[in-house]
């Protein structure tokens, strides 16, 4: 009986102290595997940097207005780079202080490759282009936001429009899709779920997704089953403000008509009648109020 | 259980003050009923849509906990929708299968489909109403009555098949052009707006707004019209009741509180959100103007 029960005693602390010891060993593991990254006595390193760009007025420091010399610490708090120094980006400014280029527009390249890589090879990658299109034309620069959230689609469908405005019209005009988006719904496609984000290619180009040849199959990401005819409905309806297109341009001036037509034929009427009722009430009710007796 | 006028009215002196006709009937002031809450909702989810960057909407959109929510809800309003219009098909089948309806009386002078008189009726009534002849011997739907009925059958199937087709887009591109998707949402927009501008403003004030009446017509509570009230306004359903001398029942004409209080609720939301809706209608129009010149 005594042994039994000093078997059973040990048994339970064993097992719970492995219990307790696997999460502990899965995290030591972890911490060991991921490629540290390189920060230097970071709170210490950008907090000097902040001194003078933390101030509003190093705005106007330099004679003339610039805003961007001026780095909140909450912007980059915000950032899913919070943990990153200002020199871990700003990489140059460690051989020296306040070199012209930074080189902070191609330190982004140094973790995302991939993306780096497919950037040049399509339209946004134009060497010649002015201004540049860089990483930070789009995804800014202290407050980077993780492609995870909700804000980063709404913030980065703002982004699309600020360059392709008229197309971001037709768009949001154009179909339920674009009118929800528009309202700041965020689990429908946007701009780069159909048009890519990063190898951004003419759509002639037959690699582009929005190439004829491929708009079925980008359909499909989402509309697995869809049919042929799925792909020929216009995502951008362009519009001036009636349709272009000469089939949706009939429709929208029959509705048009039919809204004036009903509108000032029932309008008048109901005019009218509500005149005509109001007078036959009027003469109704005078005999009786002139007489005084009932 | 039918009596004729003279007994309905010697009853009616005796116990209650008002002879009445039976217009409306339980199950079509049900589906009425439906059908305005439907709208109703309809209008507010589907209305922010319309115009998203109203202040109006952004406030609708508060309620309805974003586009989201609005788009959830839409779509069970609209299943309130085609409800009220099965009760009222299935109303007319069961009518007709009890005999008490049959379907050569929608040739009859006293249906609600449109008839060639009707045609004339405008006319008459027009010129009546600037005071130039006679009124005409309405039965018992005037033709904007009609107009109201038919416009729902019309609505329903545009709003209906092009919200169908705009919420079931796979299955519409499975054997309709791709374009007709496109074509739905205008459809679905102007039809959206020409239903509530139409319900909102010409219905509220022909049906319920209007001096003799006014706040709401309590037929479409009770289902009984005074007697002295189809006497005046339908001439020619009351001379063709009093032949069969049937239909009439003594009976209440005052709506309930309750029902009171439901109208005028209804009324001042739609008026309300008439005006607002129309304030952006006209920027619209405004928009239109200035390209077409």
């Amino acid at each position: 009986m005594k042994r039994r029960l000093l078997l059973g005693t040990s048994a339970l602390t064993i097992a719970t102290l492995w219990v307790l010891w696997v999460p502990v060993s899965f995290a030591a593991r972890a911490q060991s595997s991921s490629t540290p990254v390189p920060v230097p006595t970071s709170a210490e390193a950008s907090s000097q940097c902040l001194v003078c760009h933390g101030n509003p007025a190093i705005i106007a420091s330099t004679g003339e207005a610039r805003p961007a010399l001026y780095v909140q610490l909450a912007t980059i708090q915000h950032s899913v780079h919070s943990d990153f120094t200002c020199v871990t980006c700003h990489s140059s400014l460690t051989a020296s202080m306040h070199a012209k280029r930074d080189a902070a527009r191609e330190s982004c390249a140094t973790c995302h490759k991939a993306e780096a890589a497919l950037l040049v090879q399509g339209q946004h990658g134009d060497a010649d282009a002015v201004p540049k299109l860089t990483c930070v034309t789009c995804h800014g620069n202290h407050a980077i936001l993780a492609p995870s959230t909700p804000e980063f689609r709404t913030v980065m469908t703002e982004e699309c429009r600020s360059c392709h405005a008229e197309m971001s019209q037709n768009f949001v005009s154009g179909n339920p899709f674009g009118m929800e988006t528009h309202l700041g719904r965020t689990d429908v496609a946007a701009c780069w779920d159909c048009h890519t984000a990063h190898l951004v290619l003419p759509v002639v180009d037959p690699r582009s997704p929005v190439n004829p040849t491929n708009i079925l199959t980008t359909c499909r990401k989402c509309h697995v089953n869809a049919p042929p005819n799925f792909a020929d409905i216009e995502i951008h309806v362009a519009s001036s403000p009636v349709p272009r297109d000469p089939r949706l341009r009939a429709v929208t001036l029959y509705m048009l008509l039919m809204l004036i037509g009903t509108f000032a034929f029932f309008g008048w009427h109901t005019v009218l009648q509500i005149r005509h009722e109001a007078e036959q009430r009027r003469k109704r009710q005078r005999p009786g109020s002139i007489g005084g007796v009932t | 259980m039918n009596t004729t006028i003279e007994q309905a009215e010697t009853r009616a002196s005796e116990e209650q003050p008002h002879v009445v006709v039976r217009r409306f009937s339980a199950w079509t002031r049900a589906t009425h009923a439906l059908l305005a809450a439907a709208v109703f909702g309809l209008v507010l989810t589907g209305m922010p849509l319309r115009y998203p960057d109203a202040f109006w909407a952004k406030f609708l959109l508060l309620i309805w906990q974003g586009a989201e929510g609005a788009a959830v809800l839409h779509r069970v309003f609209a299943c309130g929708f085609f409800l009220a219009a099965a009760m009222h098909v299935s109303g007319v089948i069961a009518a007709w299968m009890t005999g008490r309806f049959r379907f050569r009386s929608i040739l009859e002078p006293d249906s609600i489909m449109l008839r060639p008189q009707d045609l004339r009726n405008i006319v008459a009534n027009l010129k009546y109403l600037r005071g130039k002849g006679p009124r005409p011997e309405f039965g018992r739907f005037t033709y904007w009555e009609k107009f109201d009925y038919i416009a729902e059958i019309w609505g329903l199937l545009v709003i209906g098949l092009s919200g169908l087709v705009m919420w079931f887009p796979m299955k519409a591109a499975s054997f309709l052009p791709g374009w007709i998707v496109n074509a739905a949402l205008i459809f679905h927009a102007y039809e959206g707006l020409l239903a509530m501008g139409f319900l909102f403003s010409i219905h509220f004030f022909n049906t319920h707004l209007r001096p003799d009446v006014f706040p709401v017509d309590p037929v479409i509570f009770s289902g009984n019209i005074p007697l002295e009230e189809v006497r005046e306004r339908y001439p020619g359903w009351y001379e063709r009741l009093s032949e069969k001398g049937v239909g009439f029942v003594p009976g209440r004409r005052d709506p309930s509180g309750f029902a009171m209080f439901v109208s005028v609720a209804y009324l001042s939301v739609g008026l309300l959100t008439l005006t607002f809706v129309m304030m952006d209608a006209v920027m619209e129009a405004w928009k239109y103007l200035s390209y077409a010149f």
